[in-house]
């Protein structure tokens, strides 16, 4: 009986021993820094409108080429002390004008419509206010489309009218 | 019964506490050492850097040494929460943030989770070693503005 019982405890002290768990640990600190920043892109720099021949209305013509894809890339702070809303703003830079007559049309001839989440759906160019085309509440890609239209009047003289239009991305 | 007791209770006891002994005896060593105790990721576009490294490599020292016999070790790594940022009470899933190790084996590459053990390296016997570990971050337009941070628990264990 003795016996038994002796080489029981051996056997359950050396297991314990080799069960005895020896560790050490260290802590590592890692910081991830995020900043603001704000980026536009646009699947075209220049649209192009063609008058129908002799027009005895005003009729809206849309720009020849294909909808401008319009992405807004933004990373904002939501800190309760400076919350940040992404904004998307277009101006023209003056009338549109033929610089070989000197002739301007009007810049409110020119009216967009825009599609996508947080893009305003409609508007008119404005070269003394910049025009809200979007707005979003929070960072990510925010991705749409924009498509400007020439209303033509009769009176409109002929000839090649240019304008440039800034199309701006920020927060407030 | 009294003869019993003292004959068999007592040798069985005295080797129980000889056998806690029994690791010092064998010489048993487990070392662990960083050669940084913090690292940072600085702030990049997410289109030019999608992932962004660590300012510094990490060199990690494990040791586990000892006579008896081959015992397995492990080095773990366990983030204590999700990175955090105070001012805006923002998070980002700490899985965004892995390594690379080397040499492998031992060491091995990794993802970071919340909570959760992560094997970084690992054996079954005497180990000496020096690793590297990079660490790199998933970066993303979608994450909010600001400075976010966790703590990483480095562990070596033998058992």
């Amino acid at each position: 009986m003795k016996k038994p019982i002796a080489a029981f405890a051996l056997a359950l002290a050396l297991a314990g021993g080799a069960l005895l768990a020896q560790s050490r640990t260290e802590t590592l600190n890692l910081t991830a820094e995020v900043s603001s920043r704000y980026k536009l892109e646009m699947s075209a720099s220049s649209v192009t409108f063609t008058r129908v021949a002799n027009p005895q209305s005003a009729p809206l013509i849309p720009q020849n080429e294909s909808p401008l894809a319009v992405t807004v890339k933004a990373t904002v702070s939501r800190s309760s002390a400076l919350p940040q809303k992404v904004n998307l703003r277009i101006q023209a830079s003056g009338t549109l004008t033929d610089p070989a007559t000197g002739f301007t049309i009007p810049v409110s001839a020119i009216t967009w419509e825009a599609t996508g989440g947080g893009f305003a759906g409609s508007g008119a160019l404005s070269s003394e206010t910049a025009a809200l085309l979007g707005a979003w509440n929070a960072s990510g890609v925010h991705e749409g489309t924009v498509t400007f239209f020439f209303r033509d009047d009769p009176n409109f003289a002929p000839g090649t009218y240019r304008l440039a239009v800034t199309l701006s991305v920020g927060a407030n | 019964m009294m003869k019993l007791a003292k004959s068999t209770v007592f040798p069985a006891a005295m080797l129980l506490f000889l056998a806690g002994a029994a690791a010092p005896l064998f010489g048993q060593n487990i070392e662990l050492s960083l050669s940084r105790s913090s690292l940072s990721f600085p702030a990049a576009d997410p289109d030019t850097t999608p992932l962004v490294p660590a300012n510094d490599t990490l060199t990690v020292r494990v040791k586990v040494t000892g006579g008896g016999p081959p015992q397995p070790w492990q080095l773990t790594l366990r983030a204590n929460g999700d990175l955090y940022n105070l001012l805006s009470i923002a998070v980002i899933d700490i899985s965004n943030i892995t390594w690379t190790a080397s040499p492998a084996p031992p060491f091995r590459n990794g993802t970071l989770a919340a909570n959760v053990d992560q094997v970084a390296a690992s054996g079954s016997r005497n180990v000496n070693e020096t690793g590297v570990m990079n660490f790199v971050f998933q970066n993303n337009w979608a994450y909010w503005a600001g400075s976010y941070t966790q703590s990483v628990t480095f562990t070596l264990s033998r058992t």
